[in-house]
C-alpha cells in the first residue's frame, strides 16, 4: 500500500470521526460543493457574492481602525488624521473602509434591483427578500453611524439632520431625541455610543441576518432570469437537469468577476478615494464645529436618493398636527419599508421580468429612473424646481409598488419555457 | 465490576444499576413515568446493555429492525406509550412562567435603557445658565452660551419697540407684533439662524442696507441672507422658513435665567 493512500484513509476516518461530532461534510455538501444552482444565469447573480466579500473587506478593515481609533469628542477627528499619517498604511485601511461602505451600497442596490426585475422575492422565497431588506436597514444604520465617527464637521451636521428627524415625532419626539443622544446637544457621548453601536451591534445582527439570508436562500434554491422552476426536471440521482453544483461551477465563475470588482475597488481606493466629495465629502476633512454649520448639507451619494425624499415633503398635515419634517420622515421611512412588502404586492404569474407584460416593464424604468434623479437632486441644494421634480420622482418611486397588485395582475403574460 | 452501588446511565429513561452485594446488573426502564426494573442476570456490563435494549423492544413489542443498532432504538413508536398531560396546569405553567420571564426582562432593560439618558455631568452642562441684565445698555445685545448654543440676549430701545408694528407687512408671522420673548423690554432668541444654523448678524441700526434699503434693524444672516427683524421675526422671501427660536428662559429681577420656562 502507498503511503498516498494510507494517508487518505487516514483523513477520511479522521473526517468521519469529525462528521460523528460535527457535520461537516453534510453541510459543506449541502451548501457548497453539491448545492444546484442554476446553470444559466447572467452578471446580475454576481452581486451576492461580492457583497460577501465586502462585507469581509469592512470587517477586517474596521477591526484594524478600530486599534488607532479614540471614541471621544477630543480625540476623534485626531486619531483619524494619525491614522492618516502615522499610522503604517493606515491610510490604506480608512480609505478601504470608506470606499468598502460605498461599494457595499453600490453592489446592494444592484443585487436588490434584480431581485425586483427577475422576482427573486416571490413565493416561497419571499423570507430570502425579507432578510435582505433588512440587511439594506441595518446597512443603512451601520452607514450613518459610521459616518459620524470621524467627527468632522460633516459628521457632525448630517447628523444632526438625522437625529432631528427623531425630534420631530410628536409628542415623544424631543425626549426621544435627548434620550438618543444622551445629551441636549449632538456630543461626545452620543459618538461614544453610536461607536459602540458601530462596531458591534449592527455587525453582529447583519452576521445573523447574512446567515439566515442564506440558510434561507439554500432552502428554497436560487432563481435564474427566465424564472424557470430547475427544481421540476431532475436526473436519476436527484439533481435538477437545469442546475449545476455551487462548486466548482459558480465559485469559478465569480472569481473573475471578483478579480474585475477588486480593479475597480482598489482604483478608487488608490487614485479617487475622496471621489470628488461624493465618497468623502470636503467638509469632513474639517473638525466639527458647534457653531458653524456646513454652507451646504449633502448626504453622502449612497442616502442621496432617500434624502431628496425626505426634502421633497414640504407640506405637513395641520389638523392632524403633523408638521413637514414629520411627514418626511413618515415618507422616507416608508420608501425603505414598502419594499419589505414586495413580495405581497406582485400578483404576477411569473417571475422575470422577461415574462412579464409591459407595465411591468414601465414600472421598473419609472422606478429605476426616479430612484438615480433622485440620487442626483439629493446631492445638489434645493430651489423650487428641483424640488418639484423631486415631489414627481418620488410619486414615480412608490407608484410602481402601490400598483403592483394591479397591473401584475391584469397585465399579459408570456409563456415560461419547462426547460432553462 | 464495581465496589460501590451506582447508576449507569444509557438512554433516556434507561439505566444499569449495580451495587457489591449483588455480582448482577438490574436493568432500570422508564416507560411514560412508571418504572419497571428487573435482575439481567449478568455481570457483563456489555452483555447487561445488550439485554436492557432487547427487555425494551419487548416491552415495545415492536420486533421491527430492532437489533444492536443503537441508532434504530431511538427510534421507538411513542404512540404505544400513555401519557397523561395535565393540560390545563401546562397551561397555567406556561403563563405564568412567560409572564415572570418577560417582568424579568423588562426589569434588566431598565438599567440598559436609562444608561442612555444624559448624565449627570451632562445635566450639568445642560443646565440652565443666569445672565445679569443690568449692564446690558439699551440697543445693545450679548451672547450667551446655552447648551453649546449662542443665545442672543438683546435690550430693545423704546424706538425698536415702536417700529415693530411697521413691519408687519414684511415679515411671514404678522400677528406677533409685539416682542415674543420679554419682558416688553428684553429679547431673548437662540442665535441659530432657522435656514441652515448659520449664526445671523446683529444689525440694530437703522440705516438703508445692501440687504434692505428701509432697513429698520433687526439680523441678517450672512450665508443665505436671511432677514429677521429685532424680535426674530422672519422676512418674507428669504431662505429662512421660520422666525428665530425663542429658549425657555424666565425674568427674576434683573437676571436672566436661560433654560428655565416661565
Amino acid at each position: 500500500m502507498s503511503e498516498k493512500e494510507n494517508s487518505k484513509s487516514f483523513m477520511s476516518s479522521m473526517m468521519s470521526w469529525i462528521d460523528r461530532r460535527f457535520p461537516v461534510t453534510e453541510n459543506l455538501e449541502r451548501h457548497l460543493t453539491k448545492h444546484p444552482v442554476p446553470k444559466k444565469v447572467n452578471f446580475y447573480y454576481l452581486f451576492g457574492a461580492l457583497l460577501m466579500v465586502v462585507f469581509m473587506i469592512q470587517v477586517i478593515t474596521g477591526i484594524w481602525l478600530m486599534m488607532f481609533y479614540t471614541n471621544t469628542e477630543e480625540g476623534a477627528f485626531a486619531s483619524i488624521e494619525y491614522i492618516m499619517r502615522d499610522v503604517e498604511y493606515g491610510w490604506l485601511m480608512r480609505y478601504m473602509h470608506s470606499t468598502g461602505a460605498s461599494a457595499f451600497f453600490f453592489l446592494m442596490y444592484f443585487h436588490m434591483f434584480r431581485g425586483l426585475l427577475y422576482g427573486s422575492y416571490q413565493k416561497p422565497k419571499e423570507l430570502v427578500w425579507l432578510f435582505g431588506c433588512f440587511l439594506l436597514f441595518l446597512l443603512m444604520a451601520e452607514g450613518f453611524l459610521g459616518y459620524v465617527l470621524p467627527w468632522g464637521q460633516m459628521s457632525y451636521w448630517a447628523a444632526n439632520v438625522i437625529l432631528s428627524l427623531f425630534g420631530a415625532i410628536p409628542y415623544i419626539g424631543p425626549d426621544l431625541q435627548v434620550w438618543i443622544q444622551g445629551d441636549f446637544v449632538l456630543s461626545g457621548i452620543t459618538l461614544s455610543r453610536f461607536f459602540a453601536l458601530h462596531v458591534v451591534v449592527v455587525p453582529l445582527l447583519m452576521i445573523a441576518l447574512v446567515v439566515f439570508h442564506i440558510f434561507a436562500l439554500h432552502e428554497v434554491g436560487a432563481g435564474n432570469p427566465e424564472g424557470v422552476d430547475i427544481e421540476k426536471h431532475r436526473d436519476a440521482k436527484g439533481m435538477p437537469l437545469d442546475g449545476a453544483p455551487f462548486h466548482p461551477y459558480k465559485t469559478f465563475s465569480a472569481l473573475p468577476a471578483m478579480g474585475i470588482f477588486f480593479i475597480v475597488f482598489f482604483a478608487i481606493v488608490f487614485f479617487a478615494p475622496t471621489g470628488g466629495g461624493y465618497l468623502i465629502e470636503k467638509p469632513n476633512f474639517e473638525e466639527a464645529n458647534f457653531l458653524k454649520t456646513p454652507d451646504h448639507i449633502a448626504p453622502v451619494w449612497y442616502y442621496a436618493p432617500f434624502y431628496s425624499i425626505l426634502r421633497a415633503v414640504t407640506f405637513g398635515i395641520p389638523f392632524l398636527g403633523i408638521t413637514s419634517k414629520f411627514l418626511g420622515f413618515i415618507i422616507f421611512a416608508a420608501s425603505i419599508a414598502i419594499l419589505f412588502v414586495v413580495p405581497w404586492l406582485d400578483r404576477s404569474n411569473v417571475q422575470s421580468i422577461r415574462y412579464k407584460g409591459i407595465y411591468s416593464k414601465i414600472a421598473m424604468i419609472l422606478f429605476a429612473s426616479s430612484f438615480i434623479t433622485l440620487g442626483y437632486l439629493g446631492t445638489k441644494p434645493v430651489n423650487e424646481l428641483r424640488t418639484l421634480i423631486a415631489q414627481i420622482c418620488t410619486i414615480f418611486y412608490f407608484a410602481p409598488f402601490i400598483l403592483m397588485p394591479i397591473y401584475t395582475k391584469y397585465e399579459k403574460t408570456l409563456e415560461v419555457p419547462e426547460r432553462l | 465490576m464495581s465496589k460501590k452501588r451506582k447508576h449507569i446511565h444509557i438512554l433516556d429513561g434507561m439505566s444499569l444499576y449495580t451495587r457489591d452485594r449483588s455480582p448482577f446488573y438490574w436493568g432500570y426502564l422508564n416507560i411514560g413515568g412508571k418504572i419497571f426494573k428487573k435482575s439481567l442476570k449478568t455481570t457483563d456490563r456489555k452483555e447487561a446493555e445488550k439485554l436492557l435494549f432487547a427487555w425494551k423492544n419487548e416491552i415495545f413489542s415492536n420486533s421491527m429492525n430492532l437489533s444492536d443498532d443503537q441508532d434504530h432504538i431511538e427510534d421507538h413508536d411513542h404512540s404505544k406509550q400513555e401519557v397523561i398531560v395535565d393540560d390545563k396546569r401546562r397551561k397555567a405553567l406556561l403563563i405564568t412562567s412567560g409572564i415572570m420571564g418577560a417582568v424579568t426582562v423588562a426589569g434588566f432593560a431598565v438599567p440598559f435603557l436609562s444608561a442612555w439618558k444624559p448624565s449627570e455631568k451632562a445635566k450639568a452642562l445642560g443646565a440652565s445658565v443666569k445672565f445679569d441684565l443690568s449692564k446690558l445698555q439699551p440697543g445693545a445685545m450679548a451672547i450667551v452660551e446655552w447648551r453649546r448654543t449662542p443665545i442672543f440676549v438683546v435690550h430693545q430701545t423704546q424706538e425698536a419697540i415702536d417700529n415693530l408694528p411697521k413691519l408687519n407687512s414684511k415679515v411671514t408671522d404678522q400677528a406677533n407684533d409685539v416682542l415674543p420673548s420679554s419682558n416688553n423690554k428684553f429679547t431673548v432668541l437662540k442665535g441659530v439662524c432657522t435656514h441652515l444654523s448659520c449664526a445671523p448678524k446683529y444689525h440694530p441700526e437703522i440705516e438703508p442696507k445692501a440687504w434692505d434699503q428701509d432697513w429698520l434693524g433687526g439680523f441678517f444672516c450672512p450665508c443665505h441672507g436671511s432677514k429677521f427683524d429685532l424680535a426674530g421675526r422672519v422676512y418674507k422671501g428669504v431662505p429662512a422658513p421660520i422666525n428665530l427660536e425663542i429658549p425657555p428662559h424666565t425674568f427674576s429681577g434683573n437676571t436672566l435665567i436661560i433654560g428655565e420656562s416661565a
